[in-house]
Protein backbone atom coordinates (compact mmCIF):
# COMPACT_ATOMS: atom_id res chain seq x y z
CA UNK A 1 0.00 0.00 0.00
CA UNK A 2 1.34 3.48 -0.84
CA UNK A 3 1.41 5.58 2.33
CA UNK A 4 -0.31 9.03 2.21
CA UNK A 5 2.93 10.85 2.91
CA UNK A 6 4.29 9.41 -0.33
CA UNK A 7 1.11 10.23 -2.36
CA UNK A 8 1.26 13.93 -1.52
CA UNK A 9 4.33 14.84 -3.67
CA UNK A 10 2.96 12.89 -6.63
CA UNK A 11 -0.40 14.67 -6.36
CA UNK A 12 1.39 17.98 -6.03
CA UNK A 13 3.38 17.34 -9.23
CA UNK A 14 0.23 16.39 -11.11
CA UNK A 15 -1.59 19.47 -9.83
CA UNK A 16 1.29 21.73 -10.87
CA UNK A 17 1.35 20.14 -14.34
CA UNK A 18 -2.38 20.77 -14.81
CA UNK A 19 -1.99 24.36 -13.59
CA UNK A 20 0.89 24.99 -16.04
CA UNK A 21 -1.13 23.52 -18.93
CA UNK A 22 -4.15 25.65 -18.04
CA UNK A 23 -2.07 28.86 -17.77
CA UNK A 24 -0.45 28.08 -21.11
CA UNK A 25 -3.87 27.71 -22.77
CA UNK A 26 -5.14 30.92 -21.20
CA UNK A 27 -2.17 33.00 -22.39
CA UNK A 28 -2.60 31.66 -25.91
CA UNK A 29 -6.28 32.52 -26.09
CA UNK A 30 -6.78 35.07 -28.99
CA UNK A 31 -8.54 38.24 -27.82
CA UNK A 32 -11.41 37.99 -30.33
CA UNK A 33 -12.49 34.84 -28.83
CA UNK A 34 -14.31 32.57 -31.22
CA UNK A 35 -13.74 32.93 -35.03
CA UNK A 36 -16.06 35.68 -36.47
CA UNK A 37 -18.31 35.05 -39.45
CA UNK A 38 -16.49 36.84 -42.35
CA UNK A 39 -19.81 37.57 -44.09
CA UNK A 40 -21.27 39.47 -41.16
CA UNK A 41 -20.00 42.88 -39.92
CA UNK A 42 -17.71 42.78 -36.91
CA UNK A 43 -19.32 46.01 -35.78
CA UNK A 44 -21.79 48.66 -37.00
CA UNK A 45 -22.03 52.31 -36.01
CA UNK A 46 -25.14 54.42 -36.57
CA UNK A 47 -25.44 58.20 -37.15
CA UNK A 48 -21.82 58.97 -36.45
CA UNK A 49 -19.31 61.65 -37.24
CA UNK A 50 -15.55 61.27 -36.98
CA UNK A 51 -13.09 64.19 -37.12
CA UNK A 52 -9.33 64.13 -37.60
CA UNK A 53 -7.11 67.10 -36.77
CA UNK A 54 -3.75 68.18 -38.17
CA UNK A 55 -0.58 68.95 -36.23
CA UNK A 56 -1.81 72.52 -35.60
CA UNK A 57 -5.10 71.25 -34.19
CA UNK A 58 -7.09 72.32 -37.26
CA UNK A 59 -9.70 70.06 -38.82
CA UNK A 60 -8.10 67.83 -41.48
CA UNK A 61 -10.93 65.41 -42.30
CA UNK A 62 -14.48 64.97 -41.12
CA UNK A 63 -16.61 61.95 -41.94
CA UNK A 64 -20.35 61.96 -41.24
CA UNK A 65 -22.52 58.95 -42.08
CA UNK A 66 -25.91 57.43 -41.42
CA UNK A 67 -24.27 54.08 -40.82
CA UNK A 68 -20.85 52.48 -40.92
CA UNK A 69 -19.78 48.87 -40.64
CA UNK A 70 -16.70 46.75 -41.10
CA UNK A 71 -16.22 43.04 -41.82
CA UNK A 72 -13.70 40.96 -39.83
CA UNK A 73 -10.09 41.30 -41.03
CA UNK A 74 -11.15 43.64 -43.90
CA UNK A 75 -9.56 47.12 -44.25
CA UNK A 76 -12.67 48.70 -45.81
CA UNK A 77 -15.04 50.78 -43.75
CA UNK A 78 -18.45 50.51 -45.42
CA UNK A 79 -20.71 53.57 -45.22
CA UNK A 80 -24.25 54.60 -45.98
CA UNK A 81 -25.30 58.23 -46.69
CA UNK A 82 -21.72 59.33 -46.11
CA UNK A 83 -20.13 62.78 -46.45
CA UNK A 84 -16.34 63.14 -46.26
CA UNK A 85 -15.01 66.71 -45.92
CA UNK A 86 -11.30 67.22 -46.49
CA UNK A 87 -9.62 70.40 -45.31
CA UNK A 88 -6.37 72.11 -46.20
CA UNK A 89 -4.90 74.61 -43.72
CA UNK A 90 -8.30 74.68 -42.01
CA UNK A 91 -10.28 75.55 -45.16
CA UNK A 92 -12.57 73.11 -46.97
CA UNK A 93 -10.58 71.69 -49.91
CA UNK A 94 -13.27 69.34 -51.16
CA UNK A 95 -16.30 67.31 -50.14
CA UNK A 96 -17.13 63.78 -51.29
CA UNK A 97 -20.55 62.27 -50.68
CA UNK A 98 -22.25 59.01 -51.62
CA UNK A 99 -25.40 57.07 -50.83
CA UNK A 100 -23.20 53.96 -50.54
CA UNK A 101 -19.44 54.28 -50.03
CA UNK A 102 -16.36 52.37 -48.98
CA UNK A 103 -13.28 53.89 -47.38
CA UNK A 104 -10.06 51.89 -47.33
CA UNK A 105 -8.13 53.27 -44.40
CA UNK A 106 -4.90 51.52 -45.37
CA UNK A 107 -4.48 53.26 -48.74
CA UNK A 108 -6.78 56.22 -48.08
CA UNK A 109 -9.03 55.55 -51.06
CA UNK A 110 -12.75 56.30 -50.90
CA UNK A 111 -15.13 54.58 -53.34
CA UNK A 112 -18.40 56.44 -53.77
CA UNK A 113 -20.55 53.72 -55.22
CA UNK A 114 -24.01 55.24 -55.49
CA UNK A 115 -25.23 58.80 -56.09
CA UNK A 116 -21.67 60.07 -55.97
CA UNK A 117 -21.06 63.80 -55.56
CA UNK A 118 -17.70 65.54 -55.46
CA UNK A 119 -17.60 69.24 -54.59
CA UNK A 120 -14.68 71.69 -54.69
CA UNK A 121 -15.24 75.27 -53.53
CA UNK A 122 -14.08 77.88 -56.03
CA UNK A 123 -10.78 79.55 -55.12
CA UNK A 124 -9.93 83.25 -55.70
CA UNK A 125 -13.14 84.26 -57.41
CA UNK A 126 -13.41 81.07 -59.48
CA UNK A 127 -16.77 79.29 -59.47
CA UNK A 128 -17.47 76.15 -57.43
CA UNK A 129 -17.04 72.77 -59.11
CA UNK A 130 -19.59 69.98 -58.60
CA UNK A 131 -19.15 66.51 -60.10
CA UNK A 132 -22.12 64.13 -60.12
CA UNK A 133 -21.92 60.49 -61.17
CA UNK A 134 -22.92 56.95 -60.33
CA UNK A 135 -19.43 56.01 -59.11
CA UNK A 136 -16.48 58.21 -58.18
CA UNK A 137 -13.17 57.12 -56.67
CA UNK A 138 -11.20 59.55 -54.50
CA UNK A 139 -7.61 59.02 -53.44
CA UNK A 140 -7.44 61.16 -50.32
CA UNK A 141 -3.62 60.87 -50.23
CA UNK A 142 -2.90 62.09 -53.78
CA UNK A 143 -6.12 64.19 -53.83
CA UNK A 144 -7.23 62.75 -57.16
CA UNK A 145 -10.90 62.12 -57.97
CA UNK A 146 -11.74 59.91 -60.94
CA UNK A 147 -14.45 57.85 -62.59
CA UNK A 148 -14.79 55.62 -65.64
CA UNK A 149 -18.56 56.04 -65.86
CA UNK A 150 -20.68 58.98 -67.07
CA UNK A 151 -20.31 62.17 -65.05
CA UNK A 152 -21.85 65.63 -65.13
CA UNK A 153 -19.72 68.55 -64.01
CA UNK A 154 -21.10 71.95 -63.01
CA UNK A 155 -18.55 74.74 -63.08
CA UNK A 156 -20.43 77.87 -62.12
CA UNK A 157 -23.22 78.04 -64.72
CA UNK A 158 -21.29 75.95 -67.25
CA UNK A 159 -22.08 72.26 -67.51
CA UNK A 160 -19.85 69.52 -68.89
CA UNK A 161 -20.69 65.90 -69.56
CA UNK A 162 -18.27 63.07 -70.27
CA UNK A 163 -17.74 59.37 -69.91
CA UNK A 164 -14.92 59.12 -67.42
CA UNK A 165 -13.00 61.95 -65.79
CA UNK A 166 -9.96 62.56 -63.66
CA UNK A 167 -9.47 65.61 -61.43
CA UNK A 168 -6.06 66.30 -59.86
CA UNK A 169 -6.99 68.78 -57.17
CA UNK A 170 -3.40 69.84 -56.33
CA UNK A 171 -2.65 70.77 -59.95
CA UNK A 172 -6.15 72.05 -60.74
CA UNK A 173 -6.18 69.69 -63.73
CA UNK A 174 -9.50 68.26 -64.95
CA UNK A 175 -9.49 65.64 -67.76
CA UNK A 176 -12.67 64.51 -69.50
CA UNK A 177 -11.77 61.08 -70.83
CA UNK A 178 -14.27 60.59 -73.66
CA UNK A 179 -17.51 61.85 -75.25
CA UNK A 180 -16.78 65.27 -73.78
CA UNK A 181 -19.41 67.98 -74.11
CA UNK A 182 -19.56 71.37 -72.43
CA UNK A 183 -22.08 74.19 -72.43
CA UNK A 184 -19.97 77.15 -71.43
CA UNK A 185 -21.91 80.16 -70.09
CA UNK A 186 -19.80 83.35 -70.02
CA UNK B 1 -23.61 88.06 -86.14
CA UNK B 2 -23.05 90.21 -83.04
CA UNK B 3 -25.75 88.51 -80.96
CA UNK B 4 -23.67 85.33 -81.07
CA UNK B 5 -21.20 86.69 -78.53
CA UNK B 6 -23.80 86.75 -75.78
CA UNK B 7 -24.86 83.14 -76.41
CA UNK B 8 -23.46 80.13 -74.48
CA UNK B 9 -20.66 78.24 -76.20
CA UNK B 10 -21.27 74.53 -76.71
CA UNK B 11 -18.21 72.36 -77.35
CA UNK B 12 -18.16 68.64 -77.99
CA UNK B 13 -15.06 66.53 -78.53
CA UNK B 14 -13.61 63.08 -77.99
CA UNK B 15 -11.71 64.29 -74.89
CA UNK B 16 -10.93 67.45 -73.00
CA UNK B 17 -8.40 68.73 -70.47
CA UNK B 18 -8.98 71.83 -68.33
CA UNK B 19 -5.96 73.32 -66.53
CA UNK B 20 -7.53 75.63 -63.98
CA UNK B 21 -4.22 77.12 -62.83
CA UNK B 22 -3.10 78.15 -66.33
CA UNK B 23 -6.64 78.85 -67.57
CA UNK B 24 -6.05 76.63 -70.62
CA UNK B 25 -8.51 74.06 -71.97
CA UNK B 26 -7.55 71.62 -74.75
CA UNK B 27 -10.24 69.73 -76.66
CA UNK B 28 -9.13 66.83 -78.83
CA UNK B 29 -10.77 64.77 -81.56
CA UNK B 30 -13.82 65.73 -83.66
CA UNK B 31 -14.11 69.10 -81.98
CA UNK B 32 -17.31 71.04 -82.74
CA UNK B 33 -17.95 74.52 -81.35
CA UNK B 34 -21.39 76.15 -81.57
CA UNK B 35 -22.20 79.66 -80.36
CA UNK B 36 -25.40 81.08 -81.74
CA UNK B 37 -24.96 81.05 -85.55
CA UNK B 38 -21.21 80.40 -85.29
CA UNK B 39 -20.14 76.80 -85.94
CA UNK B 40 -16.49 75.77 -85.95
CA UNK B 41 -14.80 72.40 -86.33
CA UNK B 42 -11.23 71.23 -85.69
CA UNK B 43 -9.14 68.21 -84.81
CA UNK B 44 -7.81 70.05 -81.75
CA UNK B 45 -8.95 73.23 -80.08
CA UNK B 46 -7.02 75.13 -77.42
CA UNK B 47 -8.97 77.74 -75.43
CA UNK B 48 -6.93 80.17 -73.36
CA UNK B 49 -8.53 82.58 -70.93
CA UNK B 50 -6.55 85.39 -69.30
CA UNK B 51 -7.14 87.00 -65.94
CA UNK B 52 -9.41 89.63 -67.54
CA UNK B 53 -11.58 86.89 -69.06
CA UNK B 54 -10.39 87.55 -72.62
CA UNK B 55 -10.29 84.37 -74.67
CA UNK B 56 -8.19 83.11 -77.52
CA UNK B 57 -9.16 79.99 -79.41
CA UNK B 58 -6.72 78.09 -81.62
CA UNK B 59 -8.09 75.35 -83.83
CA UNK B 60 -5.92 72.94 -85.81
CA UNK B 61 -7.46 70.69 -88.40
CA UNK B 62 -7.47 69.20 -91.84
CA UNK B 63 -8.80 71.79 -92.28
CA UNK B 64 -10.14 73.68 -89.30
CA UNK B 65 -13.33 75.47 -90.33
CA UNK B 66 -15.76 78.10 -89.12
CA UNK B 67 -19.11 79.34 -90.40
CA UNK B 68 -21.13 82.29 -89.12
CA UNK B 69 -24.19 84.27 -90.27
CA UNK B 70 -23.55 87.82 -91.37
CA UNK B 71 -25.13 90.69 -89.46
CA UNK B 72 -28.70 91.53 -90.61
CA UNK B 73 -28.31 89.52 -93.79
CA UNK B 74 -29.36 85.98 -94.61
CA UNK B 75 -25.82 85.18 -95.86
CA UNK B 76 -23.01 83.32 -94.15
CA UNK B 77 -19.25 83.73 -94.04
CA UNK B 78 -17.33 80.44 -94.17
CA UNK B 79 -13.62 80.11 -93.53
CA UNK B 80 -11.07 77.31 -93.36
CA UNK B 81 -7.37 76.80 -92.89
CA UNK B 82 -4.88 74.41 -91.41
CA UNK B 83 -5.00 76.62 -88.36
CA UNK B 84 -7.62 79.08 -87.16
CA UNK B 85 -6.88 81.58 -84.39
CA UNK B 86 -9.66 83.66 -82.83
CA UNK B 87 -9.12 86.48 -80.33
CA UNK B 88 -12.26 87.65 -78.56
CA UNK B 89 -10.79 91.01 -77.49
CA UNK B 90 -10.21 92.10 -81.12
CA UNK B 91 -12.93 89.94 -82.73
CA UNK B 92 -10.21 88.77 -85.12
CA UNK B 93 -9.99 85.42 -86.86
CA UNK B 94 -6.66 84.54 -88.51
CA UNK B 95 -6.68 81.61 -90.94
CA UNK B 96 -3.29 80.18 -91.77
CA UNK B 97 -2.30 77.49 -94.32
CA UNK B 98 -4.50 76.97 -97.44
CA UNK B 99 -6.69 79.71 -96.09
CA UNK B 100 -10.04 80.22 -97.76
CA UNK B 101 -12.95 82.52 -96.93
CA UNK B 102 -16.28 82.50 -98.75
CA UNK B 103 -18.70 85.32 -97.99
CA UNK B 104 -21.99 85.09 -99.74
CA UNK B 105 -20.80 84.25 -103.29
CA UNK B 106 -17.36 85.94 -102.98
CA UNK B 107 -14.31 83.69 -102.42
CA UNK B 108 -10.79 84.58 -101.27
CA UNK B 109 -7.86 82.18 -100.97
CA UNK B 110 -4.28 82.76 -99.86
CA UNK B 111 -1.61 81.88 -97.35
CA UNK B 112 -3.00 83.93 -94.46
CA UNK B 113 -6.44 85.53 -94.18
CA UNK B 114 -7.38 87.85 -91.34
CA UNK B 115 -11.12 88.33 -90.83
CA UNK B 116 -12.78 90.69 -88.35
CA UNK B 117 -16.10 89.27 -87.15
CA UNK B 118 -17.21 92.73 -85.97
CA UNK B 119 -16.54 94.75 -89.14
CA UNK B 120 -16.83 91.67 -91.41
CA UNK B 121 -13.73 92.91 -93.28
CA UNK B 122 -11.02 90.48 -94.34
CA UNK B 123 -7.44 90.95 -95.40
CA UNK B 124 -5.53 88.32 -97.35
CA UNK B 125 -1.82 87.79 -97.92
CA UNK B 126 -0.19 85.21 -100.13
CA UNK B 127 2.03 83.81 -97.46
CA UNK B 128 5.43 82.34 -98.35
CA UNK B 129 6.50 81.83 -101.97
CA UNK B 130 7.21 78.17 -101.20
CA UNK B 131 3.65 77.78 -99.95
CA UNK B 132 0.96 76.02 -101.97
CA UNK B 133 -0.32 79.41 -103.20
CA UNK B 134 3.20 80.34 -104.35
CA UNK B 135 2.77 83.61 -102.44
CA UNK B 136 -0.27 84.43 -104.61
CA UNK B 137 -3.69 85.58 -103.60
CA UNK B 138 -6.97 84.79 -105.38
CA UNK B 139 -10.09 86.86 -104.98
CA UNK B 140 -13.35 86.10 -106.74
CA UNK B 141 -15.96 88.82 -106.34
CA UNK B 142 -19.35 88.09 -107.81
CA UNK B 143 -21.07 90.99 -109.61
CA UNK B 144 -23.86 92.38 -107.51
CA UNK B 145 -27.36 92.24 -109.00
CA UNK B 146 -28.94 95.64 -109.64
CA UNK B 147 -31.00 95.36 -106.50
CA UNK B 148 -28.00 94.46 -104.32
CA UNK B 149 -25.78 97.51 -105.18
Amino acid sequence: MIRPHRLFPIALVGLMAMLAFWLDQISRWSPSGKELDPSRPEYTVDDFSATRFDAQGRIQERLVAKQGWQFPKQPDLHLREAVLDSYQAGALAYRAAGAIARYNRQDGIAFLEQKAHFFKPGAAGQPDTHVYGSRITINTRTRVASAKTPVEIHYGESIANAIGFEYQQQKGLLRLLSHARVKYVQ
Amino acid sequence: EKADQKKPIEISADAGTLDQLKGVTVWQGNVIVIQGTLRATADQLTVTRDAQGRQTLQGIGRPATFRQKLEARPEYVEGQGSRVDYTSASNQVVLTGNARVKRGADVVTGGVITYNTETEVYQVSGGSVQGPNKGRVTVILQPKDEGQK
